[in-house]
This record gives structure tokens, C-alpha cells and sequence, in this order.
């Protein structure tokens, strides 16, 4: 009995160090001398379940996204996505499908500084047409459905050259200018009233950007990459506030429309205004109202969107939607929507 | 009856103490300024200013989402809260951008800032040590 105790207290000397060692606070430093802390890959995958009035039900993988940026010094700044989307897994009447998956290179750039207040960037990056598509991962906004006025009527991408100015770093007010010379690199197969731009020059005057407040105006010129040699000039205002009590945004759009083909009038106008209001813990109501005019279709759209978004932690949302159209139709078919999204 | 009275006096304070705690600003000893103010700092937590005078990336640090420093930090820096900040972060590292490394405890904290010359972070317990200087102080109010 007493070799039983004593190599009981050896057994606990011997182990006494290693359980404080596991209960200790860090009181080191990760060792920061590797490049690869220079790195940081990331990314955002969305699963979505929509309803649509005139159409079957579906489950879809709609983004998967991995990035990775690394920041070595002033002259290497390079990041690149890599993006799945539209993954059909389930379609009432077919059942589960596993058969299609498109990848697609979202962004490849290198950032160069050149001096504090001036940033060149080269390769093929999100065009800052407006504060939603710059934002546009499923986690970080508040809705399964993205308003057409954010993305119907201009370039989303470019490939070529973005110069930013900072006129003051802490208020955000800034200029972009970009430069699409040749086609884009990697474009997105299209689908039905979209296009690809041939050469693309535009700009973005953040006015303000601070944690609270966005406010901003954009000009883009584009060539369509089509049979009818189109030209679309749109200018736009976009912004937000985030007040403790509800947080607003909204966004206006004309475009002039120049095309040989039938259109209905000249232009493409339109805009929306949405409010999320926190309710109890984690639970925020959302509501949205839209009209847009297209140059091609006859109708206008009018969307009114209501919904609810849980987010249990800032980097991860359940969010569940109903969207009501009247008129024409771009991706927002009236119907029931859902979505769980996921930061990472 | 006096040791009861000074204990009872102790208990009731000890749970506000953290509000006495002033907010360190501290960085590597060759970041090439002696002082910040609350509008420079505010611009490198932003994300906006990536780069000291001398051209050496800076490298903001923070403390986990849940340490009362870093509450305190939100609030005197940004009149803000670290979710708010959180959520900033991540719509900056969708754009690009590298969000604040964070440090398990003020003294990882310490010891980074120490270690990696561009470093900046913030503490609570005044550091003694010459690696590292003090770049402002939020006084306790």
C-alpha cells in the first residue's frame, strides 16, 4: 500500500506541471517570423432553399468561395477567389442531384502601394459600383436576394486597372478609377438579360465610410460585348446608416441605354430602399421595396420584400424571406426564400 | 467592526475595478512615432493607414472578442462596440484586407508588440519594458 501512495505522488509530481502548463493563459506570442503570416485564406459558402411561385422547389449550393490574400510589402499584395456556385442538390420532382458544379476565378489581383494615400491595383477585381456588390458574400448582407438595381444594369467585374486616392483615411473619402481595356478574364456563363462588357471605364467618390455611415456615387461606361454594338452609361448614389435602432440602406441607378436592338425606352432606371431592425437577441426584420425600369422590357418591376434574419454569431445567418414582384421579372421571382450563409 | 466595514466597502468596489483601468496604446520600440492620437489610431484599426513613416506594414493587434480591454477600447476609440467592429472586419477581409491579429491575453499582446516591428496593440497593464513604447493613454474616467 505504501509503494501504491508513493508512485501515486510520483505519478502526480511528474503530471502536476503539464496540467498547470494546460491551464496557463498564453503568455506567448505566436511566432510571427514565417511569411506565411503574411497570408490569410478565408472564405463564405451559402445553401439555399427557394420557392418561387412558377417554379419547383430547389436546394442549391449557391456559393462556395475560398480567397486568399497575402500582404508582403508595397510592391506584392496579391489575392485571388475562387468561387462554386449554383450547385444543384435537390429539385422537387427530380430529387437529389449531384451532377453540376461551376467554378469560377471571382477575383485574381495584385495591390501595389504607391504611396499611403494611393493604391494601383492590376488583374480582375469586383467593380466599386456600389457599396453591395464591393460586400456582396452571402454572411454580410441581410438578404437571400439581391436587389436589381445593385447588379442588373452594369459591369460587376473587371479585368484590368483600379487606381484609389484617399483623401482622408479616417472619414473614408476616397476615388476609384478603373479601366477595363480587353474582356474580361474568366467571365461567368450567362444567362438569360445578361451580358459581358467588352471595355469598361468607370469610377466610384466614396464621400464618407466610417462604422456608422456609407454614402458614395458611381459613373460607369460600357461596352457590350454583343451583335448590336451597346453602350451603357449609368451613373448611381448609394448608401447606408447604422443606427442602434435600425440600420438603412438604399441605392439609385440611371443608365443610358444605346443599342441597335428593340428596346422599349432608353434607359434603365431604378432603385430600392431596405431597413433592418434588430428585435429580441440575434433576430433582425428585414423589409425592402424596389421599382426598376429595364430599356428591354416593357414592364417595370416592383418588389416588396419582408423577412427575418437570425444571426447567432456576426459570422453566421439563417435568413428566410418572401419576396413579392408585379411586372417584369430579373432573378426575383415572387416565392419564398431561405438561406443559411457562413463566414470562415 | 472597521475591518468589516473596509471588506464590505472592498466587495462592492471589486466588481468595478476594471473601470479603473486606464487603456494603453503600446507598439515596437522603432515604429517611427512617439505619440498617436485617437483619430490616427482609429484610422489604423480601420484598416485605412497600413503603413508607418519608415514604409514597415502595420500590424494592429487585438484581444478576443470577449475581454473587457477591448470593450473599453471600442468605446473610447470608436464610441463603439467590438460586434460593430467584428462585422466591419469582416466585410474588410471580404475586400482584402487583413483584419487585427488577435492575442489570447494582454501579455501574448505584450509579448507580440514586442517581438514584430511593425506591431501595434492595446492593454490594460502598463508595460515595463523597454521593446515597447507607449503610444497614447486613455485615462480611466
Amino acid at each position: 500500500m505504501p509503494f501504491l501512495l508513493h508512485t501515486l505522488r510520483n505519478a502526480l509530481k511528474q503530471a502536476l506541471p503539464f496540467v498547470i502548463l494546460g491551464y496557463t493563459p498564453p503568455l506567448w506570442a505566436d511566432n510571427p517570423s514565417s511569411w506565411l503570416d503574411a497570408v490569410t485564406v478565408s472564405g463564405y459558402a451559402k445553401l439555399k432553399t427557394s420557392s418561387p411561385n412558377r417554379a419547383a422547389t430547389a436546394v442549391e449550393l449557391d456559393d462556395f468561395s475560398i480567397f486568399v490574400s497575402g500582404k508582403f510589402n508595397r510592391w506584392l499584395n496579391p489575392f485571388v477567389e475562387a468561387e462554386a456556385y449554383a450547385m444543384p442538390l435537390w429539385e422537387a420532382g427530380k430529387g437529389a442531384q449531384f451532377n453540376r458544379a461551376q467554378v469560377i476565378v471571382e477575383r485574381l489581383y495584385n495591390d501595389i502601394r504607391i504611396t499611403e494615400d494611393n493604391t494601383l491595383r492590376a488583374g480582375k477585381f469586383l467593380t466599386p459600383i456600389n457599396h453591395w456588390n464591393i460586400v456582396h458574400a452571402a454572411p454580410l448582407v441581410w438578404t437571400t436576394n439581391r436587389p436589381v438595381t445593385s447588379r442588373y444594369s452594369r459591369a460587376e467585374y473587371a479585368t484590368g486597372f483600379n487606381l484609389r486616392h484617399d483623401f482622408d483615411a479616417l472619414s473614408g473619402n476616397a476615388l476609384e478609377l478603373y479601366w477595363q481595356p480587353v474582356d474580361e478574364f474568366n467571365p461567368k456563363p450567362l444567362s438569360e438579360h445578361e451580358r459581358h462588357y467588352r471595355a469598361v471605364v468607370g469610377g466610384r467618390w466614396t464621400i464618407h465610410e466610417d462604422l456608422d455611415y456609407y454614402l458614395g456615387a458611381a459613373f460607369q461606361h460600357a461596352e457590350v460585348d454583343n451583335k448590336w454594338h451597346e453602350t451603357r452609361n449609368s451613373f448611381s448614389i448609394d448608401g447606408y446608416w447604422q443606427h442602434n435602432w435600425f440600420e438603412l440602406e438604399s441605392e439609385m441607378l440611371f443608365t443610358q441605354v444605346d443599342s441597335e436592338q428593340r428596346h422599349y425606352r432608353n434607359h434603365d432606371w431604378g432603385g430600392y430602399l431596405q431597413l433592418a431592425i434588430p428585435l429580441v437577441e440575434h433576430f433582425n426584420l428585414i423589409a425592402r421595396y424596389e421599382h426598376f425600369e429595364f430599356a428591354n422590357k416593357q414592364a417595370a418591376t416592383d418588389t416588396a420584400l419582408g423577412g427575418i434574419v437570425y444571426r447567432p454569431v456576426p459570422r453566421l445567418s439563417f435568413k428566410l424571406e418572401w419576396q413579392q414582384t408585379q411586372g417584369s421579372v430579373y432573378k426575383n421571382e415572387t416565392g419564398l426564400y431561405s438561406s443559411i450563409a457562413v463566414l470562415f | 467592526m472597521k475591518r468589516r466595514v473596509i471588506l464590505g466597502l472592498a466587495a462592492v468596489i471589486m466588481p468595478f475595478s476594471n473601470a479603473w483601468a486606464d487603456i494603453y496604446i503600446i507598439a515596437n520600440k522603432d515604429v517611427p512615432v512617439m505619440q498617436l492620437d485617437k483619430n490616427e489610431i482609429a484610422a489604423i484599426y480601420l484598416l485605412k493607414k497600413k503603413q508607418w513613416a519608415n514604409g514597415e506594414n502595420i500590424m494592429p493587434i487585438n484581444l478576443p472578442a470577449q475581454a473587457e480591454a477591448r470593450n473599453r477600447f471600442s468605446a473610447e476609440v470608436f464610441d463603439s462596440t467590438p460586434e460593430k467592429l467584428g462585422s466591419y472586419w469582416d466585410k474588410m477581409l471580404f475586400q482584402g484586407e487583413t483584419p487585427p491579429v488577435t492575442q489570447n491575453s494582454e501579455q501574448a499582446v505584450i509579448l507580440f508588440v514586442e517581438r514584430v516591428k511593425g506591431a501595434i496593440g492595446y492593454v490594460e497593464i502598463q508595460p515595463q519594458n523597454p521593446q515597447i513604447k507607449i503610444l497614447h493613454q486613455f485615462s480611466s474616467k
